[in-house]
């Protein structure tokens, strides 16, 4: 009988020990009052980023890269973090729940304004204010070099005759992946999906013939575009890239889509919580300002193809203007084709 | 890659040096619970991204090598993995260690890590196309038959009954579902619960389960008090360990193999290693379980040769084979370096540095282990009354450290507690990991396998028509049947005298 | 005491299996239940409860499987468990509530004065007497792990 009651304690503290530290776990205010006397002499010690994915994939790369080129300027190194899990949110999440003292900075890719609807997180770009919006990696649509498909025109016909059997490698519900097999859809092509969990996997599927093609950043699959291993059809904008003249964008094929294809896709912007001092904030846009002249980082950027998004958005109304505009766009789409969890209504975002 | 440009890093004292101070992080990282060789490659990547590549890599590769081995000293002094892959070492090297002969453990750990390391790293080098274009043809399919396999196969090995060997490697399923699904992205079995969103992190886990489950056991297993395990002086002569090498050799290939399949891994290689080993070693030198040193063997070689061949993917497809792998991968963006179809063509140098690293740190891990292992094989005999506080502590912080979560903390516990409990009933908690480890894949990969097959004119086809699927279908029913007691206990009439199951129960980790 | 019944019940085996069979069945329940609520209708192929679904019929398989094994060891091995062990049970309660205590220590304390009271205490608690050991190894190891992971590892402790 003893025995039992012991049983039922242990139970008990097995409980609580989950629980405690639930609440425990919170935030920890971090020598925030510290910090309002020190406010000009920001930063004096190491800043870490957060970056909310894994590493090796774009907003780690350009993350790390922006990273270098900004502790240059402020004179203190910048530990990055990768915090990957549940779409970004988990990341996010740590940088809201660590101090106001802004050493801790997130470097987010486009998931924070989609993560409501999706029903993931409570998080928007609302809860953040921006520092830089820095980049967008260009989307492109692959097949595998040995494919039967030798234009985007092929593809998109063999889709147009077979709904619902061409797979396609994608992201995820709410990922750019998916925004763009929704534009898809819009203009009357259906594509079978198939999930895979980060965008190089999905190339793993396109060259080992799982899948017939997928759409992907274009800095992932440059390497195997030159080596011959897959082929590019077309590039997801409304302009060609400089480098392949003879790939068609997807607005020439696919017409009255401009107005969807215009948008970038993947954003990736270093942000700050709301209650970071306006002192700190400014410290730190004027650091990325020269940081986005950086040689070193300008070379990457042009390398791997990526849009320069602070050549058009560099005031903080530009950006908060820019989020909007975006979240609008991208999270109606999402739930006109009944793959939100939530209506952005509920969540005021007006419609387009 | 070019043996002269490989050779000429390994006469270069600062490359030497550099690769050195990363086997020594390495030893240090590997050894200690909670501390895992991926956290200590995540935090080389800050220091090391104004270095050069080769130097970067060189470091990198050393505590690659060296601390996937030393998971195996914690894991055989104090029966707690350093991390999953080494969760094999425990099943016969702590017991081995608890009779006094840790010494012995220890230097057989030592010679089949260094002979995995040197096999993987020799496969990297020699053989990264035709093995790339294998792990090619593996589709979703075959990898979640994979797991099954590697699953059924750790059910029947450390349990003393199949059905709770699989039941615990369910258990550990269980709680890889908790947690944002990874494909749609909604929250399954969080119960609202914020800090289970993210899942279940394995670090905390592991040493909950391993580390404060042993706490648990052993103060209700009624130690005497201040009681020590006395550590047996015993010379281990070289030719005697590498008896084992011809099967060492065929462990190497399972674990190279397995490497270069991403998401399966090192505790699948060691698992599958140690399951050929029971087959194919037919007298052991004690039962397997309790202390066999050819488990060790199998266990260690598989394990480390994972590395070369978790190296395989990420170079030539840009797909890392597990979590360190997808840190050096981001050394090599943030050089510069484009890992992928064109890699090895394109950067032979860094190729060289990674080949060069690679094969000094298993010289360092023949050196370090051969020359520490005496040192630290005293950590068996620390009185229990000190080491077990230490212990706990250790796997608080370790729990803590992996994400800077106190939540982390909470679940360490939970597994800890859990453990026991399952302990205490006779099911081991080597699944659990498995399981838990393994779990995420095989849910994608068996969604993905479903998704593909839904649109093609014979689904069942699509599903079961290869040959890959057919032949790992196959054996993974054989498994499974053979293991069933009616069926066993046919097939232990016909050889009664062979019957190598594991008397007690707690030999069972 | 009488009967069959208690006996069969009484059967670790059994007793486990019923336990499996309830989360197997209830994972069924939670995953189709959840299925089928869900705001965004996602086909059965692309359903993240599809996969627990196929673990809940393993589990309520295995559940079975159990039973199977009970029935045919029934005859009861002799309890290994004697008299001390319940003394010992109470010992694991109470390290377990002491890590707990640890824990909640740790959130209002900070780490270096909860790591140094837990140690001290447990060590006390397994049997060494002589107190200034006891202080000497809890506040050398608090600071060693501090310095280890804090400094050199760069891990923000609460």
């Amino acid at each position: 009988m003893f025995k039992k009651i012991l049983t039922g304690v242990l139970m008990t503290s097995l409980v609580l020990s989950t629980v405690a530290c639930g609440s425990g776990g919170g935030s920890v205010p971090d020598g925030s009052s510290a910090d309002k006397a020190a406010k000009t002499d920001y930063p004096t010690k190491a800043i870490t980023m957060i970056v909310p994915y894994g590493a090796g994939g774009t907003t780690d790369l350009v993350g790390r890269q922006f990273a270098q080129a900004l502790s240059k300027e402020l004179g203190q190194s910048i530990v990055v973090e990768n915090q990957a899990g549940a779409s970004g949110s988990v990341g996010c999440q740590a940088t809201l729940d660590a101090g106001n003292d802004g050493y801790t900075v997130l470097f987010a890719a486009e998931s924070l304004g989609t993560q409501r609807v999706m029903g993931i997180s409570e998080m928007s770009y609302a809860d953040f204010s921006p520092i830089a919006l820095v980049a967008n990696d260009p989307k492109v649509i692959v097949v595998a070099g040995n494919s039967k498909y030798n234009t985007i025109e092929d593809l998109l016909s063999d889709i147009k005759a077979n709904p619902g059997t061409i797979q396609m490698a994608y992201t995820g519900p709410g990922g750019s992946g998916h925004v763009q097999a929704l534009i898809m859809n819009k203009y009357g092509y259906e594509p079978a999906l198939t999930a895979y969990s980060s965008g190089s996997d999905g190339i793993v599927a396109v060259m080992g013939g799982q899948v017939e093609f997928t759409n992907s950043n274009y800095s992932t699959v440059k390497s195997y575009i030159e080596s011959g291993d897959l082929k590019m059809l077309a590039v997801c904008a409304t302009e060609r890239m400089e480098q392949y003249p003879d790939v068609s964008a997807l607005s020439e094929v696919m017409e009255g889509a401009e107005d969807y294809l215009s948008i970038p896709y993947t954003p990736l912007s270093l942000l700050v919580k709301n209650d970071v001092p306006e002192e700190v904030q400014e410290v730190l846009r004027s650091a990325a300002e020269k940081a986005e002249q950086n040689e070193d980082f300008k070379k990457f950027m042009d390398d791997n193809n990526i849009d320069k998004l602070y050549e058009t958005y560099k005031t903080v109304e530009d950006m908060n203007k820019f989020y909007s505009a975006w979240e609008s766009k991208v999270s109606w789409m999402l739930f006109d084709a009944g793959a939100a969890t939530n209506s952005p209504e509920d969540y005021g975002i007006a419609k387009p | 890659m070019s043996i002269l440009g490989v050779l000429a890093y390994c006469v270069n004292i600062r490359f030497i040096i550099l690769t050195f101070l990363g086997s020594l992080a390495g030893m240090f990282v590997g050894a200690i619970p909670g501390l895992s060789v991926s956290m200590a490659t995540a935090l080389l990547v800050s220091i090391t991204y104004t270095w050069s590549t080769e130097d970067a890599m060189g470091t990198i590769m050393g505590v690659y090598v060296v601390g996937v081995f030393s998971g195996a000293l914690s894991a055989i002094l104090v029966n707690i993995p350093g991390a999953p892959s080494s969760v094999v070492t425990t099943m016969d090297g702590h017991p081995l260690a608890k009779r006094g002969k840790a010494f012995k453990a220890l230097k057989y750990a030592t010679v089949y890590s260094f002979i995995g390391s040197v096999f993987g790293l020799a496969a990297l080098a020699i053989l990264a196309k035709p093995i790339t274009a294998l792990a090619l043809k593996f589709q979703p399919m075959d990898y979640f038959l994979l797991a099954l396999f590697g699953l059924a196969t750790v059910g029947s090995l450390t349990s003393k009954s199949f059905s709770k060997g699989l039941i615990a490697a369910l258990i550990g399923i269980f709680f890889s579902l908790i947690g944002l699904d990874s494909v749609v992205g909604s929250p399954r079995l969080t119960f609202g619960i914020q800090g289970l969103k993210s899942g279940i992190a394995t670090v905390p886990a592991l040493v909950g389960l391993f580390g404060f489950a042993e706490v648990l056991c052993t103060v209700s297993d009624g130690y005497a008090e201040g009681e020590v395990t006395k550590l047996e002086k015993m010379v281990v002569k070289t030719g005697e360990v590498l008896k084992e090498f011809w099967h060492s050799l065929y462990y190497c290939v399972i674990g190279t193999f397995v490497g270069a399949l991403p998401g399966a891994g090192g505790p699948v290689a060691a698992f599958l290693a140690y399951s050929e080993a029971k087959r194919i070693v037919k007298n052991p030198s004690v039962p397997f379980g309790e202390g066999a040193v050819e488990g060790i063997a199998a266990s260690e070689s598989a394990n480390n040769a994972c590395i070369g061949g978790a190296l395989i993917p990420m170079l030539t497809l840009a797909i890392p084979g597990d979590a360190v792998t997808a840190i050096i991968m981001s050394v090599f963006y943030i050089h510069g370096l484009q890992p992928g179809p064109n890699f090895l063509k394109t950067s032979g140098e860094a190729f060289n540095a990674i080949l060069a690293g690679g094969f000094l740190g298993c010289i360092f891990l023949l050196v370090l282990g051969t020359l520490l292992t005496p040192v630290v094989s005293k950590v068996i005999s620390v009185p229990k009354k000190i080491l077990l506080p230490v212990v706990t502590v250790l796997c608080v912080v370790g729990a803590y450290a992996c994400n800077t979560r106190m939540f982390d903390v909470g679940l360490m516990f939970f597994f800890g507690i859990l453990g026991y409990f399952l302990r205490t009933r006779g099911y081991s908690v080597a699944p659990i990991t498995l399981g838990l480890v393994l779990g995420g894949m095989m849910d994608t990969n068996f969604r993905r396998a479903v998704s593909l097959a839904s649109t093609a004119e014979n689904p069942v086809i699509a599903l079961f028509g290869r040959p890959i699927t057919i032949v790992l279908t196959v054996i993974t029913f054989i498994t499974i049947i053979s293991n069933i007691p009616a069926v066993k206990s046919l097939r232990v009439k016909k050889v009664r005298s062979v019957d190598l199951e594991p008397v007690k129960a707690e030999s069972a980790i | 005491m009488d009967g069959h019944k208690k006996k069969t019940l009484s059967n670790p085996e059994i007793q486990d299996g019923i336990v499996v069979l309830l989360l197997g069945v209830a994972l069924l329940i939670y995953s189709l239940f959840k299925h089928y609520t869900a705001r965004v209708q996602t086909e059965w192929k692309m359903s993240p409860y599809l996969f627990p679904v196929l673990i809940s019929v393993f589990a309520i398989l295995l559940a079975f499987s159990l039973f199977a094994d009970g029935r045919r060891v029934m005859a009861p091995e002799e309890k290994k468990k004697d008299s001390g062990s319940l003394i010992n049970f109470k010992r694991v309660v109470i390290v377990a509530l002491m890590a707990v205590v640890y824990e909640i220590l740790m959130n209002v304390t900070g780490y270096i004065p909860a790591t140094v009271v837990f140690l001290m205490a447990m060590i006390r608690f397994f049997g060494e007497k002589r107190w200034w050991m006891i202080v000497v190894i809890a506040v050398a190891t608090s600071l060693i792990i501090y310095l280890l992971f804090g400094i050199l590892l760069n891990v923000r402790f609460p």
